[in-house]
């Protein structure tokens, strides 16, 4: 069964892509939230999910830093990011710590379709 | 229709951009304003007039426009433009705002066009400035239309002015006049008053006029219009009637007396010499007077009435007057002399007194002496005896009186001196009037002269008739508690003439009341007033006052008041008033 | 000073997280503009009454400070304020006008511009939630002393606002804004039936 971990301070953006997953996917999944960066790596850590959906703008330790973490622990983590920076500087800055794409809030709905295809 | 045609038809400028500013496409507006056929492919920045900084931020405004999929706006940067002309001076001076208003609208999400509208107010602004303008004029034209209105209407007023004045004097002419006359009298009917019509002619005019010159003639009517106008109230009219004539109106007129002395006061001054232009002129006036209602109910009949009178003064004698109606006329007159002699006589002290005897009486014993009552004598060379019930009245209405009263006093403590020089003195008591309480000395000028005598208080009364008593009541009562506390009795006349009440009567500081004649002569009209009369002397002795009946006639009278408890007389049937030696002779004799 | 009587945790949280992406779409094209990297914060959510409000914005004044305010109205109306020092909108405008002298009405300007961006970001997202159109106006921008913002501030009239505020923050150029959202209190009531999810 695939593991998934969202990780985003806003609990309606968790959510609702954790609905988009469910309307997507065919087969049944697991989800693991994480609201901060510093959850984010700890669960990545514990549950060692098949994708991470990470936020960037987020508390205690922000969603890059979180990144950089998940990549130093395991160097083939997929963590996608999902965030409502729009700046090149950050997706380029994403992609470079090693995120396997970048995508922009509001999630689209046939856009993550797309891309999960892709993804998994 | 097809797209472009539509933009084409848009009174608006209509460009499409790529999000380098390079344009796909120009409507036919842009082509006009611009003034060139063809503008697709060439940049913004080339064919508007833009600054580094304009561009820059117009490239920033489209890339917004385009990423965040929102209309957005191109604020103002230029003198009144916002893509001005390059090499092209489009300016219309005057307007101070934005001309041109100008957005951007995502146009193509794929391409990455946006469309860029301009819309454009100039015309808008030119036809509104232009309605503006004409507005001026309009308002400009207007104001001139009120200026001549107001020219015409103070022309008019001229012209009506000249139709009601007379153009030298200035005064009301003849068809005023009448207008004047006339609302006057419907006034006067109203409220039942009076109204004067004083017809003056000045003798001698024309002699004037021949031997002066006419600007001397003029001159000397525009003087006397003036002297009349002076001496009138704003609601009298004067009006000059012809060359030489002047009529006045006097509305409102209470007692006719009025005009009688204004008269008088116009032919004074009318009669004097007026100085002129250095010249000096000797003038008379002749005056008629009439008055409504009793001279004429209408205008022409007074103004006939007025002008027969002055015809009939003139022929008398130039520089009188004359009242229409001859029994007015006489009685005018005489009132004017009276005053005249009056004033005359005041200041000859040609007073005398006669003094009527008060006498003590009981019923069965002899009368005895107690005291006398002053009573003023005015005996004139040619006019004969001249009654006080004639001239108190007028000597009050002209403030004369306390002249009068104080004369009355002096020769009164004049008597008493002569008296208590031989001990034979009783005292006098002399009338005086509210008019005298009211002065503010009077009680000091009174006591003055009783010193100047050596005379001393209590050998003077006075005797204030009830009716004026009541006049001032508070100053009065004052005074009169003065003269008490000095010994001087207060004895309040007439009583039962006027309209005291019982608690005033309690109050007033008097000490003896003397009751009427016509209280007396009421006995004998029966039970009811015998009753009355006996009352009042009752009520007199309750209130602590002396009663004494005054006009006493028979002794039959006497012995009934006597028997009413009324003890004190004055009256014919026990002594007619007597001259100052018979008085003397009568006190000595005691 | 704070109430959440009209909005609930999760809709404060619906609503954060649009102004989020309002202002992170506006951060994509100042970074266009600029070149420099904008640090995003997670904005702040809370309700004022008014003299809270101020005292809020009070808490750091610089002697001269930039204020660029614009408004939007319609059923949805309030106004955006973005505040820093006047210094820090010099450094701003210089990185727009690189090579330009900097003169005062072009720091006002670029902080016209940057200030329009932000609220037309905002209000077109929060336009299409509410599926209620936006009119704004053009911003008003000016220089302030510490009094003259104060008579400015006592002027504007809010009963109570919901304040949602970020920090334009360029950590490159030491540049540091407060953007301040405002809604009335009717606007807010729309908002939060649209936030019913």
């Amino acid at each position: 069964m695939k593991r998934f971990l969202i990780a985003d301070d806003s609990k309606a953006s968790r959510l609702m892509l954790q609905a988009l997953l469910q309307k997507h996917l065919a087969e049944a999944f697991e989800t693991q939230m994480a609201s901060n960066g510093d959850e984010a790596v700890a669960a990545y850590l514990q549950y060692r999910p098949d994708l991470v959906f990470l936020d960037l703008t987020m508390p205690v330790k922000s969603g890059m830093e979180a990144l950089r973490e998940i990549i130093a622990a395991d160097e083939r983590a997929k963590v996608v990011i999902i965030t409502a920076d729009t700046q090149k500087i950050t997706h380029d800055k994403a992609l470079q710590a090693g995120a396997i794409d970048f995508i922009n809030k509001p999630l689209q709905d046939a856009l993550l379709k797309r891309k999960l295809e892709v993804w998994l | 229709m097809e797209l472009h045609a539509i933009f084409d038809h848009i009174n608006a400028g209509l460009l499409v951009v790529d999000a380098q500013g390079q344009i796909q496409f120009a409507n036919k507006w842009i082509r006009a304003y611009t003034q060139r056929d063809c503008v697709v492919g060439e940049h913004l920045a080339s064919l508007f007039a833009l600054s580094e900084q304009e561009q820059g931020q117009l490239y920033r405004k489209i890339q917004t426009v385009l990423q965040l999929n929102t209309p957005s706006f191109i604020s103002a940067e230029h003198d009144h433009y916002l893509l001005p002309l390059p090499n092209r001076k489009v300016f219309h001076t005057g307007f101070d705002l934005m001309q041109q208003e100008a957005s951007i609208v995502p146009f193509d999400e794929v391409q990455g066009w946006v469309l860029i509208m301009i819309y454009d107010q100039t015309d808008l602004m030119l036809s509104k400035q232009e309605i503006l303008q004409k507005s001026q004029q309009l308002r400009a034209t207007l104001d001139a239309l009120q200026s001549a209105h107001h020219k015409l209407e103070a022309q008019t007023q001229l012209i009506e002015k000249q139709a009601n004045y007379d153009a030298l004097t200035g005064l009301p002419n003849w068809t005023l006049l009448k207008d004047r006359l006339n609302t006057a009298i419907h006034a006067a009917e109203q409220a039942s008053l009076k109204v004067g019509v004083v017809y003056v002619d000045l003798d001698g005019f024309k002699l004037v006029n021949d031997r002066y010159g006419a600007s001397v003639g003029d001159a000397l009517l525009c003087a006397v219009g003036k002297a009349l106008r002076e001496q009138v109230g704003l609601k009298d009219t004067v009006a000059r009637l012809s060359a030489d004539e002047f009529v006045l109106v006097i509305p409102q007129l209470e007692r006719v007396d009025e005009v009688a002395s204004l008269v008088e006061t116009l032919l004074q001054r009318l009669n004097q010499p007026w100085l002129l232009d250095s010249e000096t002129v000797f003038m008379s006036a002749s005056i008629g007077v009439s008055v409504y209602p009793e001279d004429g109910g209408d205008v022409d009949t007074l103004l006939k009435h007025a002008d027969l009178a002055m015809a009939n003064a003139k022929s008398r004698a130039p520089g009188g007057f004359k009242f229409f109606t001859e029994s007015l006329d006489k009685r005018l007159k005489d009132s004017l002399m009276l005053e005249a002699e009056l004033v005359k006589t005041i200041n000859q002290r040609g007073f005398s007194l006669v003094y009527q005897p008060k006498y003590h009486y009981m019923a069965g014993e002899t009368p005895s002496l107690i005291g006398a009552e002053a009573l003023i004598r005015w005996i004139h060379p040619t006019l004969g005896f001249i009654s006080p019930d004639r001239f108190i009245p007028l000597a009050e209405h002209k403030g004369l009186i306390g002249q009068i009263t104080l004369q009355v006093v002096e020769q009164t403590c004049e008597l008493l001196a002569a008296l208590v020089s031989v001990q034979k003195a009783v005292p006098i008591s002399v009338n005086i009037s509210a008019l005298d309480l009211n002065q503010p000395l009077f009680f000091e000028q009174v006591m003055r002269r009783l010193a100047q005598a050596q005379v001393a208080p209590q050998w003077l009364e006075l005797e204030v008739t009830e009716r004026l008593a009541m006049v001032s009541q508070s100053v009065s009562y004052d005074v009169l508690e003065r003269f008490r506390h000095a010994g001087v009795k207060i004895a309040l006349d007439d009583f039962g003439t006027g309209y005291s009440s019982l608690s005033y009567l309690a109050q007033m500081p008097i000490d003896v009341l003397k009751i009427d004649k016509s209280f007396i002569d009421l006995y004998a009209n029966g039970h009811r007033f015998q009753t009355l009369l006996k009352s009042i002397i009752e009520l007199a002795h309750v209130f602590g006052y002396q009663p004494i009946a005054e006009g006493v006639e028979t002794q039959e009278i006497a012995d009934i008041l006597s028997d009413y408890a009324c003890h004190y007389f004055q009256g014919y049937y026990f002594s007619k008033p007597l001259a100052r030696e018979d008085f003397t002779a009568l006190c000595q004799a005691r | 000073m704070t109430q959440t009587s009209l909005f609930n945790d999760d809709q404060a949280d619906v609503f954060r997280e649009l102004i989020n992406i309002a202002y992170g779409r506006a951060a994509g094209l100042l970074h266009q503009f600029t070149g420099a990297e904008i640090q995003l914060h997670v904005p702040q959510v809370a309700f004022f009454d008014y003299a809270g409000f101020i005292a809020d914005i009070e808490h750091n004044i610089a002697p001269q400070m930039v204020l660029s305010q614009q408004t939007f109205s319609g059923r949805l109306a309030g106004e955006t304020i973005m505040l820093l020092s006047a210094a820090d909108a010099r450094a701003l405008s210089g990185l727009l006008h690189p090579l330009q002298p900097l003169q005062d009405d072009q720091v006002l300007s670029t902080i016209f511009e940057i200030g329009n961006i932000i609220t037309t970001s905002s209000t077109q997202i929060l336009s299409e939630l509410s599926q209620v159109p936006i009119a704004y106006t053009s911003p008003v921008t000016a220089f302030y002393d510490p009094p003259s913002l104060q008579t400015l501030l006592a002027g504007i009239r809010y009963q109570d606002v919901l304040s949602i505020s970020t920090y334009l923050d360029i950590p490159q150029h030491n540049v540091f804004a407060k953007i301040y959202y405002l809604f009335y209190r009717d606007a807010l009531a729309l908002l939060a039936n649209s936030l019913h999810t």
